[in-house]
């Protein structure tokens, strides 16, 4: 009977250990924040226990806890013997170095209104350290002639001398010059960076001939590009970028004095060579291998 | 009593304290939450946008453009409602360059002869007909979703938000010259106001509580023949050569907020 007793009234107490379980558990969440606010007010706390060998009637658990307390600001202020010690940035969210990027893309040319090209391609990167990188990268050009380019011959009996981008591959060396977070709806955090890329390649054109009967002949150039993109976190493993692609290169276009029928080694012969940039708008989507990564640091 | 009574006694005693028990515990852990919960993402936030009006200056310059770009003289004056959404105006107002030819343009213009044929303006006459931005107007809804903060070399910390905008746009197309009708090729400018829609991205940085840079992109879409000439083969230049045309536009705004004092978040 003693034992159905016993029983019973561990039933009864359970409620009583779940609420002190709960207790105990709370000052474990508390943030960084509170305990450090928790901190810096122990002047109160040290004057009460400067006081404490004048209050005769503490028990001595009072006095052992108060004894704690003052122990623990003093550690505090112990810790924090310069503001150097405050981490403004605690910890990178998102580590890259020595992990591989795999980035397909999409871009649009932005700075002919004559002619626009929609691009499709990839980039393969390597990160040296976590912020220089070296990638490979290629892409596919497709041509959409604009409305005002089919306009000029109808409204100025004028045509226009145009060539068309097929591919083009580069080596691009990046830096990560600054990175950081904001939040969004004050809701969530999101940590992005900014990259800086330089590269050089090669892109490959032919010309679009004004007379379509005429021989097309192709360019290869060299190209050297600069871009500007900011890439977004989502996971560890992926990343969004949008940004600004510069390639700029000597290209040689079909002369406007063409004579009709000129095969295509006399049409590239005659040929206008012009500086050509080529400013495109791409967004991406980054894979990252590893898919994960662990801090080497404590903080 | 039997041991095997009292086996049976303590084993119903468990079996009812698990029973009893177990729901307790289980309910516990689902009450059982995070003080950071309800906790917003950024404590102490300097409130700035809730309740404030914007206002300034600045320069907004079109880009692409077929013919004529603009480099205008512009003016923002918004009410963010809360800190997220915003109400505002942005009107560039006054056209600096009236003759800012696009390269196309100049290319264009450098291949027509001077004196117009039966098939070919002349250079007067294809400049005549063609339209420029005189001025804008853009009432706009501002949708902010990023705000943050960022250091520039380590040195100089911002504020920033970026947001979203949209509205209605209102565009003055305006002319220079007159054409010459005795020579080929009809040609009828396309001028006057012209609403459209208007669509964009734009950022603040946040110098100080008050002050702050802006920066927009707009993508303003309305109906247009830049070329005041026949698009659709009818040999005459009217209403229906017009077609919906998107134009980018770029703005930089000096704006001054107000009250200048701000309010810090929970």
């Amino acid at each position: 009977m003693k034992r159905l007793a016993f029983g019973l009234l561990l039933v009864l107490a359970n409620p009583g250990l779940v609420a002190a379980a709960e207790a105990s558990a709370a000052p474990a969440n508390e943030s960084a924040e509170e305990k450090a606010a928790e901190a810096e007010a122990p002047a109160p706390e040290a004057t009460e226990s400067k006081k404490d060998d004048e209050l005769p009637d503490l028990s001595d658990e009072v006095k052992e806890a108060a004894t704690q307390k003052e122990e623990a600001a003093s550690e505090t202020t112990f810790a924090r013997l310069s503001w150097e010690d405050i981490v403004v940035v605690p910890r990178k969210a998102f580590l890259k170095r020595h992990r591989f990027e795999l980035a397909p893309f999409s871009a649009i040319s932005i700075n002919d209104s004559m002619i626009r090209h929609y691009s499709f391609g990839g980039d393969l990167t390597f990160y040296l350290t976590d912020v220089f990188s070296v990638a490979a990268e290629g892409q596919y050009f497709i041509k959409e002639r604009s409305e005002r380019e089919s306009l000029v011959g109808f409204q100025f009996n004028r045509a226009t001398t145009l060539n068309r981008f097929k591919y083009s591959t580069s080596l691009v060396f990046g830096y990560v010059p600054g990175y950081g977070k904001f939040g969004l709806f004050n809701k969530y955090i999101v940590h992005w960076d900014v990259t800086v890329n330089a590269g050089i390649g090669v892109i490959w054109t032919e010309i679009i001939p004004v007379r379509i009967d005429d021989q097309i002949f192709s360019n290869t150039d060299i190209c050297p590009s600069l871009a500007i993109s900011t890439r977004m976190f989502v996971t560890d493993w992926l990343a969004l970028s949008i940004g600004l692609r510069d390639y700029m290169f000597i290209d040689k276009f079909e002369n406007k004095n063409r004579p009709e029928g000129q095969n295509a080694a006399d049409a590239k012969a005659n040929g206008v060579s012009e500086f050509t940039q080529n400013v495109m708008v791409f967004v991406s989507a980054g894979l990252y291998l590893p898919t994960s990564f662990s801090y080497k640091t404590p903080r | 009593m039997t041991k095997k009574a009292h086996v049976m006694k303590r084993g119903i005693a468990l079996l009812v304290g698990c029973l009893v028990g177990i729901p307790a515990v289980t309910q516990a852990a689902q009450e059982r939450k995070s003080p950071l919960a309800d906790a917003p993402a950024i404590r102490r936030r300097v409130e700035l946008r809730n309740k404030r009006f914007e206002l300034g200056v600045g320069l907004a310059s079109t880009v692409g453009q077929d013919f004529y770009n603009a480099l205008m003289l512009n003016l923002r004056l918004g009410f963010h409602i809360t800190d997220w959404i915003g109400l505002s105006v942005s009107a560039g107002v006054y056209n600096l360059t009236p003759d800012w030819r696009s390269s196309f343009n100049g290319q264009l213009n450098s291949a027509l002869p001077t004196t117009g044929d039966a098939k070919t303006p002349s250079q007067n006459n294809a400049a005549a007909a063609e339209n420029r931005i005189g001025q804008v107007i853009m009432p706009q809804l501002d949708i902010v979703p990023f705000t943050g903060k960022f250091s520039a070399f380590s040195k100089l910390f911002m504020n920033y938000d970026v947001y979203v905008l949209a509205g209605p746009s209102f565009v003055n197309l305006v002319k220079k010259g007159t054409i010459d009708s005795s020579e080929c090729c009809k040609a009828n400018p396309y001028i006057g106001w012209k609403m459209g829609a208007n669509l964009g991205v734009g950022m603040h940085a946040f110098v100080n509580n008050y002050f702050a840079i802006n920066v927009e992109l707009h993508n303003l879409m309305y109906s247009n023949n830049a070329a005041g000439r026949d698009v659709t083969g009818s040999s005459d230049v009217n209403s229906a050569d017009a077609q919906w045309t998107y134009n980018w536009m770029v703005g930089l705004n000096f704006m001054f907020f107000l009250p200048a004092q701000v309010k810090v978040g929970r």
